[in-house]
C-alpha cells in the first residue's frame, strides 16, 4: 500500500504539512479537499482555495505528488479547472492529480450563492465535466458537446505533462460509470474491504464493457487519520476527534468500526489497511485536519497505518 | 504587463517577474485570458494559478491580474482565489476585475458570455459580492445573479481592487467609487486627463491610484528604434510611418529615450501615477528589459 495524506488549513499550515510529507520520504502525495466553509466546531474560520494552495505547493515542493481530493464540480466551469490543472501540472513538472466529485456540503453552496442542483443533476454535471476535461487534456482536437458544457473541436494547449484525473463519489452506479470512462484514479472513501472490492470489481467490469483497459485506473481511499501504535497516543487523538466533532469517543469508534474505517492502536490499523489493500486499494490518504496537529502526530498515525 | 495567453510558460513568466523585481519595478501584471483571438495554439496558463506560484517565487513586488473577467469564475471563486494568493504573498495581490470582452475564448471553451448589459450588471454585482466577502464580520449580499450570506473570512490584508476598462464615463465613475486603482489603456495625455477627472470626481475623498497599461516602441538610438519600427510594421503589413502615426495618435511612447520620456512626462502631468508596460513576446526578454528600462527613464 502506498500512503499519502489529506489535510487542509491556512497557507502556513498546508506548507508545513507538505514540507513534512516530502521530507518524510515515504509518502506518495499530499491531497487537499476543496471546501469554502470549514466544518466542525469553528465554521467561522476562514477556508481557502485549494487549487491556489496546490499551485503554491507546486513551487514549494519538488518530488511529492499533489492532489485535489476532490473538488465539487459546480464550483468552477471545467474550462477553469482545465486551465488551473494544466498550470499546476506545468509548475510541478507533472505531479498533479485533479479530483472531481458532485459536492455534498449544501451549506457552502447556499451561503456563497454557488449552484447546488439536485444530486441527479450534479452527477450529470460531474459526468460532463469529466468528459470535457478528458477531451481538453488529451492531445488532438477532440471537442465535447454536452448539455451543460461544450468544448469546440480544437487542440487546447498546453498539453499536460503528467496530469491525472481522479473520480470521487460513494461508489454508486453513476460514479462507477464516470470512473470507468474518464478517471485515472478512483478515490473511494474508506469502507469495509468486501464493499471496496465489490465497487472496484464492478467498475473494472464496466470499464471492460466500455472498451477501456481497467488497469489504467488506480484505486485509492481516504479516511480519518486516527491511529497510533501506543494506546495512550491513540486515545489522545480520539479525544481530539471527539472535541472536533462534538461526539463521544465511543460513538465515533462504533461508527468507524461499523463502516470499516482504519483506526485503532497496536497492530489493528495496519491490519485494517492490509485488508483494504487485499480488496484492491493501492493508496490510502489518512485525513488529518486538526489545526493543532503537529507533524509528530502525523508520524504517529502513518507509522501505525504502515505497521511500523 | 504580460499577455501569456499569446504564449509563455510559467518559467518564462517567472523569469520576467524576477527581472522586474530585481530592477525594483512596482508590479508584475498579467492578463486573464485562455485563448488569443481565434488561435488556440499558445500555451495559455491560468492567471490565478500562475500568480499563486509567483506569490512564492517572488518576495517584494506586487502581483496583479489585469483584469479577470467575471464571466470565467463565480465571485465566490474569485474571492477565495484572491484571498488565498493574498495570504500566500504577504498581501501583495492586486485584483483587477472587468466585464470580459473576448467572445471567442468563451465560445471555444463553452463559457457562457451574456450580452454587454448583463455582463456590466454582473460586474457591478460581483464587486458588491467581493466587498461583502472581504468585509470584517458577516458578509451579506443579495443580487439578481449572485448572493452571499456567510459569516466566514478570510478578510485579506493588503488586497487592492483594480477596475479597468477603456470607457470614458461608466468605468472611471465606477472605479472612483469602488476601486483602489483605476487602470485604462494608454491614450493621449488629454484623454487620460479627462478620464482621471471623471474618476476623481466620483472618488471624492477616496484614495484611488490612476494607472495606464499599454505598449511602447522605443530604442536606445533613433536607428535602433527605426529598426524595431520597421520590423513591427512589416509584421503587421503596414508602412513604418503609418504604424508610428498610429502609435503617436494613441499616446504610446515611441522613439529614442528622450522622445519616449516626453510622452511619459505628459501622462504623468495628466495625473497618471503608474505605467504598466505591456510586453507580448516572452521569448524575447532582452527587448522587454530594454523597453521597460527606457520607458522608466533609465
Amino acid at each position: 500500500m502506498e500512503f499519502g495524506i489529506q489535510t487542509r488549513g491556512d497557507w502556513s499550515y498546508v506548507l508545513a504539512a507538505a514540507r513534512w510529507a516530502e521530507d518524510r520520504g515515504d509518502l506518495a502525495a499530499i491531497g487537499l479537499p476543496d471546501h469554502y466553509l470549514q466544518r466542525g466546531e469553528e465554521p467561522e474560520k476562514p477556508a481557502w482555495d485549494h487549487l491556489v494552495h496546490l499551485a503554491g505547493l507546486a513551487v514549494e515542493t519538488s518530488r511529492i505528488g499533489l492532489a485535489s481530493i476532490v473538488s465539487p464540480v459546480t464550483f468552477r466551469h471545467p474550462a477553469v479547472l482545465y486551465k488551473m490543472a494544466v498550470t499546476i501540472d506545468e509548475i510541478s513538472g507533472g505531479r498533479f492529480t485533479l479530483g472531481l466529485g458532485a459536492g455534498w456540503l449544501e451549506e457552502e453552496f447556499t451561503k456563497f450563492g454557488l449552484p447546488f442542483p439536485d444530486l441527479k443533476t450534479r452527477m450529470a454535471i460531474y459526468e460532463e465535466a469529466m468528459a470535457y476535461l478528458r477531451a481538453a487534456i488529451t492531445p488532438g482536437a477532440r471537442g465535447f458537446d454536452g448539455k451543460h458544457f461544450q468544448l469546440d473541436e480544437f487542440d487546447p494547449q498546453p498539453h499536460p505533462i503528467g496530469l491525472r484525473l481522479m473520480g470521487g463519489g460513494v461508489g454508486g452506479p453513476k460514479a462507477r460509470r464516470i470512473t470507468a470512462l474518464y478517471a485515472d484514479e478512483y478515490n473511494l472513501y474508506a469502507r469495509k474491504p468486501e464493499e471496496y472490492r465489490a465497487v472496484r470489481e464492478s467498475t473494472r467490469d464496466l470499464a471492460v464493457q466500455l472498451g477501456r483497459d481497467p488497469e489504467e485506473i488506480s484505486w485509492s481511499s481516504a479516511g480519518p487519520g486516527t491511529a497510533a501504535r501506543k494506546e495512550s497516543d491513540y486515545r489522545r487523538l480520539m479525544e481530539g476527534m471527539a472535541e472536533l466533532t462534538g461526539l463521544s469517543v465511543d460513538h465515533i469508534e462504533s461508527r468507524w468500526e461499523e463502516r470499516g474505517y482504519p483506526h485503532g492502536s497496536g497492530e489493528k490499523p495496519a491490519e485494517m489497511i492490509a485488508a483494504l489493500e487485499e480488496a484492491g486499494c493501492q493508496r490510502f490518504y489518512p485525513q488529518m485536519f486538526l489545526s493543532e496537529d503537529d507533524p509528530a502526530d502525523f508520524d504517529l498515525v502513518l507509522d501505525a497505518l504502515m505497521g511500523r | 504587463m504580460t499577455e501569456p495567453h499569446l504564449g509563455g510558460s510559467y518559467d518564462q513568466q517567472l523569469a520576467a517577474a524576477r527581472w522586474a523585481e530585481d530592477e525594483g519595478l512596482v508590479s508584475f501584471a498579467r492578463c486573464d485570458h485562455y485563448l488569443s483571438g481565434g488561435d488556440p495554439t499558445p500555451d495559455a496558463t491560468d492567471a490565478f494559478a500562475v500568480l499563486a506560484g509567483l506569490a512564492r517565487d517572488t518576495s517584494d513586488m506586487r502581483l496583479c491580474v489585469l483584469v479577470t473577467p467575471i464571466t470565467f469564475r463565480h465571485p465566490a471563486v474569485i474571492a477565495k482565489n484572491a484571498a488565498t494568493i493574498s495570504q500566500m504573498s504577504g498581501g501583495r495581490l492586486d485584483l483587477g476585475v472587468g466585464t470580459g470582452w473576448m467572445d471567442l475564448e468563451h465560445e471555444a471553451l463553452g463559457i457562457p458570455f451574456p450580452d454587454w448589459p448583463e455582463r456590466w450588471e454582473r460586474f457591478e454585482e460581483a464587486l458588491d459580492y467581493l466587498d461583502a466577502a472581504f468585509a470584517d464580520g458577516p458578509g451579506r449580499f443579495d443580487g439578481r445573479y449572485y448572493s452571499l450570506d456567510a459569516d466566514v473570512g478570510p478578510n485579506p490584508e493588503g488586497l487592492r481592487i483594480v477596475i479597468g476598462g477603456s470607457g470614458v464615463r461608466k468605468t472611471p465613475t465606477l472605479a472612483g467609487k469602488r476601486a483602489d486603482e483605476y487602470n485604462f489603456f494608454i491614450c493621449p495625455a488629454a484623454e487620460a486627463r479627462s478620464k482621471i477627472e471623471v474618476m476623481r470626481h466620483a472618488a471624492g475623498d477616496r484614495l484611488v491610484e490612476a494607472t495606464v497599461m499599454g505598449p511602447a516602441l522605443v530604442g536606445r538610438t533613433d536607428a535602433e528604434y527605426r529598426g524595431r519600427l520597421e520590423t513591427r510594421a512589416a509584421k503587421r503589413g503596414i508602412s513604418p510611418d503609418d504604424l508610428e502615426k498610429r502609435y503617436v495618435d494613441g499616446g504610446i511612447p515611441v522613439g529614442n529615450p528622450g522622445r519616449a520620456a516626453e510622452t511619459v512626462a505628459a501622462l504623468e502631468q495628466a495625473g497618471v501615477e503608474r505605467i504598466y508596460v505591456q510586453w507580448l513576446d516572452l521569448d524575447d526578454l532582452d527587448s522587454m528589459k530594454e523597453t521597460v528600462t527606457i520607458v522608466r527613464g533609465g
